[in-house]
C-alpha cells in the first residue's frame, strides 16, 4: 500500500496542526518527528478510507457514506 | 479592546485554513484510495473524515507533548512519535523503520560531506588516496 501512495500532508500544514493544540507554549517539534508525525496522519486517513470502502463492499452497496463511516469508526480509533 | 477581537478573528481565519488545508489532502487520500474500486466515495464521508482526522491530531498532540514532558524536554522528537503509535504492531514496526531509514540517509550524506572534505585538493582523482 506504501509504495503506490503519493498523496500525503505537507509537513508544513502538519506542523500548524499539531503545535496549535500543544497547551504548553514552549513545546516544540523535531523535523525528525514532524516526519514521522505526517506520516501516521496520511495513513490514519488512508486507513480509514480504506475500511470505509471496504465496509461498502461487504454491504454490496457503491456509494461509502457516514453510515459506512459510522461503522469502522469505533474499531479505527481503538487500533491508533 | 478591541485588540482582541482582532486577534480572535485572525485565529478563526486560521484555524479555517488549516482545516481547508486538512481537507484538502483527505480528498486526495480518499480519491487514490477509491481509485481501483467499484465504489465512490461522497462528500459527507471526506467532511467527516477530515474532522474526525482534526479531533485525532489533537490527541497526538496531547499525547506527544505529554511524552516529551515525561522525559524533561521541549522538543518533541522521533521517540516521543514511536511511542504513540505503539499499540499498533505493523505501524509502529513501519514508522520505525522509516525512521531508521531516515537516520541511514543522514550518516551518508555526512559521510560523502566528510570524503570531500578530507580529501585533498592534489589528490582528488584516487578516491582512496589517504590509505
Amino acid at each position: 500500500m506504501g509504495d503506490e501512495r503519493t498523496a500525503t500532508f505537507k509537513q508544513k500544514t502538519v506542523l500548524q496542526l499539531i503545535s496549535q493544540f500543544f497547551q504548553d507554549g514552549k513545546t516544540k517539534m523535531n523535523n525528525e518527528a514532524l516526519l514521522l508525525v505526517t506520516e501516521v496522519l496520511t495513513i490514519f486517513v488512508a486507513e480509514a478510507a480504506t475500511r470505509a470502502v471496504d465496509q461498502t463492499k461487504k454491504e454490496g452497496l457503491d456509494e461509502v457514506t457516514i453510515d459506512q463511516f459510522e461503522k469502522i469508526l469505533p474499531q479505527l480509533l481503538l487500533d491508533m | 479592546m478591541s485588540h482582541g477581537d482582532d486577534t480572535e478573528f485572525e485565529e478563526l481565519n486560521n484555524t479555517q485554513r488549516l482545516k481547508a488545508a486538512l481537507h484538502y489532502t483527505v480528498v486526495q487520500i480518499c480519491k487514490e484510495v477509491a481509485m481501483n474500486e467499484e465504489v465512490n466515495i461522497n462528500r459527507q464521508f471526506v467532511a467527516s473524515l477530515t474532522e474526525t482526522t482534526w479531533k485525532q491530531s489533537e490527541e497526538f498532540a496531547r499525547d506527544l507533548e505529554a511524552f516529551a514532558k515525561h522525559a524533561k524536554r521541549s522538543t518533541v522528537n522521533a521517540d516521543d512519535v514511536k511511542m504513540l503509535v505503539r499499540k499498533s504492531g505493523s505501524l509502529h514496526r513501519h514508522i520505525s523503520e522509516l525512521h531508521q531509514q531516515r537516520k541511514d540517509d543522514k550518516e551518508t550524506t555526512k559521510k560523502k560531506q566528510k570524503s570531500k572534505k578530507s580529501k585533498a585538493p592534489d589528490e582528488a582523482v584516487d578516491d582512496d588516496s589517504n590509505m
